[in-house]
């Protein structure tokens, strides 16, 4: 029994030889020797200390025990044991550490037989409140006092409490650091022991985003966050000013706000097409300033009106086909709507010229029909006298397939289409031209191109 | 929308449906049509890119690219072209709305279009040359002087005509005259439109105007800073109006 305890002892021996303590400060080992200070704590403070066990031998290596024993101390993040370290492997783990009475303290940390002794001091310190929902919490080092989210320009403030619950008079070292935040007053001098003071520190939101600073008070370190939000937007209204809710119109839209902007914001406004007739769709309902249908707005302090860049209103074309115009603004989480309908119309004609090129009679008509219903069309020529001119009315069925010749326009452009017209003895012809006082043109080949 | 052009008669049985064209015009460089009517505008794939200056008259366009002075019909398609010196010109058109002048503001030189005439050189002219206009066979140009427009007739062989001080109209700005002689003449945000024989129309724009150009008959493309779209404005019979022209995908 002996020779075999004797055995283990001489095989587990170099095994413990090749492993050792580091503390990890700031990213860089520090190896411990047999003790090590972990440092002061104010009374009922918390300490922490990242630690590392390594393998710093050349062959693998095994762990099946880690501990901690001493008042206040206790290990926190320990790794799951046993376990095979290879050579320069280490486990992490952290020594944690809390004590309300001052003095010294000890406690022997233990990786199986490799053991190094910590020690802390707890001096005399302040016990430190904040007021917070409706109560005070105690904050030790470490702690985060957290101002929630605050709006952009406005204020909030937190009220710190210092109470010395020590014997003995203490000096408050109080100093913040960090952007966004101020102490209101400046912090007590001096504290008897049973005195309290307070102060307040302010947290002042200038830019959205996330605010962080560092609250010293003596050796604790207090983070302070705050999140900063833009003010809500006011309530946007869509003001559409049209003359005339009809096809072929240019009108304006412009975004109201029911009071002055306290902050920023940006969205979008579209305008979507619902067409009268099924399946049809209308390139020419758009913003023009985008070339498509949306636009984005925006919105700064003190604006009344949303801006679209530089405008404060933009203009938008109905198209040429019977329907409705939707708007929809999204803006500060507001969303808001407003229509124009246009109504089935006749034909409109744009323009219209006629002129005689040799033997022929040329017209050339620009309008729309917002119904694409068109299916034919009927001349009649008068005279400067209103008296119309043999042989009266000319029908051309130039229009056949006029509904889907307009659903190709609508896809995007332009499109050619080929009508026959009823055939003019030239005589009749010239008659016209010259009743009627058209101008004559040169003879030219029949257009061919679509743009 | 929708272009009608029909022929009643023996000639030709022929014609084609299209969308109406408003006009051609240079934006961003490129140049495309522009099609729809007053108030619906839809535009056009570009066709050319690379160019300097461009103005349309409706029946007849002209482009200047970097060396060449191209013609182009009413369908975009180059008629002829001629060699030209690098940078922007100006355009002037006849009353039947054929290209017949040009002007290369780099050089001050004179170009009549249709003939074989060397270009006329004016780098003895005093003022800077706005705009350009055809006057039965001669030139007009439109020239700022300090604070005061001036239209200037000149001959195709360089030698001025005629001088007078166009009153009343700004000479800051860009200006552009119309194969009518109407006169478009812009003054910061504002622009003035003198016709012939008819009192003076002050039209607002949302912006400064930044060149104008002949894109159609009764049309002149208004440029706009910052990037924006072009405006339009149209001349009619019954009146002055002004839109706005769709971006293009191109824009930035």
């Amino acid at each position: 029994m002996i020779a075999r305890w004797l055995a283990f002892w001489w095989l587990a021996a170099p095994l413990f030889g090749q492993f050792g303590f580091y503390a990890v400060n700031g990213g860089a080992e520090q190896p411990l020797d047999t003790s090590y200070s972990l440092g002061t704590a104010g009374a009922g403070d918390g300490l922490a200390q990242c630690l590392r066990l390594k393998n710093i031998g050349t062959a693998d290596g095994s762990v099946s025990l880690l501990s901690i024993s001493g008042a206040g101390f206790v290990l926190k993040e320990v790794p799951r044991l046993p376990q095979t370290l290879p050579s320069g492997q280490y486990l992490e783990f952290t020594v944690g550490f809390q004590a309300n009475d001052t003095g010294s303290y000890s406690a022997s940390l233990k990786a199986d037989r490799l053991s190094v002794f910590l020690e802390v001091t707890v001096t005399p310190s302040l016990t430190v409140f904040v007021a917070e929902s409706g109560g005070q919490r105690r904050l030790s080092a470490g702690a985060t006092v957290d101002f929630g989210s605050v709006e952009r320009g406005s204020q909030a403030s937190r009220r710190f409490t210092l109470s010395n619950q020590t014997r003995q008079g203490l000096l408050p070292a109080v100093a913040l650091s960090g952007s966004g935040f101020r102490l209101d007053s400046a912090a007590p001098t001096q504290l008897a022991p049973g005195d309290s003071a307070t102060f307040t520190v302010i947290c002042m939101a200038e830019q959205a985003g996330t605010l962080s600073a560092v609250l010293q008070i003596e050796q604790r370190q207090i983070t302070l966050k705050a999140s900063v939000t833009e003010p809500p937007l006011p309530r946007p209204a869509i003001v559409l000013d049209l003359l005339n809710a009809a096809s072929g119109q240019q009108g304006t839209v412009s975004v109201r706000l029911v009071s002055a902007a306290r902050g920023r914001g940006s969205g979008k406004l579209s305008v979507d097409f619902r067409s009268s007739i099924a399946g049809a769709d209308d390139p020419a309902v758009l913003f023009p300033l985008t070339g498509s249908r949306t636009i984005p707005v925006s919105v700064v302090e003190g604006d009344t009106a949303a801006r679209f860049g530089a405008l404060s209103a933009v203009e938008f074309q109905t198209g040429t086909t019977a329907g409705m115009l939707l708007f929809t603004l999204q803006l500060g989480g507001f969303t808001d709507q407003a229509t124009v309908t246009v109504a089935p119309a006749p034909v409109h004609l744009e323009a219209v010229s006629a002129a005689r090129s040799g033997n022929s009679l040329e017209l050339r008509i620009s309008g729309f029909d917002n119904t694409r219903t068109t299916g034919g069309l009927a001349f009649t020529f008068y005279d400067r006298s209103g008296v119309a001119v043999a042989p009266g009315k000319i029908q051309v069925e130039c229009c056949r397939g006029f509904p889907e010749i307009l659903h190709q326009c609508q896809r995007g452009g332009h499109v050619c289409a080929y009508a026959r017209s009823s055939r003019l003895p030239g005589r009749q012809a010239r008659s016209i031209a010259r009743r009627c006082r058209l101008p004559t043109r040169r003879p030219r080949s029949p257009a061919s191109r679509c743009g | 929308m929708i272009l009608v052009s029909l022929c009643l008669g023996t000639g030709s049985a022929q014609e084609p449906l299209a969308a109406p064209l408003v006009g051609w015009l240079r934006d961003g460089g490129q140049l495309r049509a522009m099609y729809g009517i007053p108030g619906n505008f839809l535009p056009g794939p570009a066709v050319r890119d690379a160019v300097w200056s461009a103005a349309f008259s409706g029946t007849e366009g002209v482009v200047k690219t970097d060396s060449e002075v191209i013609t182009l019909d009413r369908a975009g398609q180059p008629l002829r072209a001629l060699a030209a010196p690098s940078g922007p010109a100006l355009f002037a058109f006849d009353r039947a709305g054929h290209a017949e002048w040009c002007y290369f503001r780099h050089l001050r030189q004179l170009r009549h279009l249709a003939g074989g005439e060397d270009p006329a050189n004016l780098s003895e002219l005093s003022g800077s040359v706005l705009a350009l206009g055809s006057d039965g066979g001669n030139a007009n140009l439109l020239v700022s002087r300090g604070a005061e427009l001036w239209r200037v007739t000149v001959s195709v062989d360089g030698q001025v005509l005629a001088e007078e001080s166009l009153r009343g109209l700004p000479a800051g700005g860009p200006a552009a005259v119309s194969q009518d002689g109407t006169i478009v003449a812009a003054d910061g945000a504002a622009l003035v439109v003198r016709r012939p024989l008819a009192e003076d129309c002050l039209v607002a724009l949302p912006a400064r105007a930044e060149g104008l150009e002949l894109m159609g008959e009764g049309w002149v493309r208004v440029g706009q800073p910052d990037g924006a779209p072009p405006l339009a404005l149209h001349l009619t019979k019954a009146g002055v109006s002004v839109y706005r022209l769709p971006a293009t995908g191109e824009r930035p």
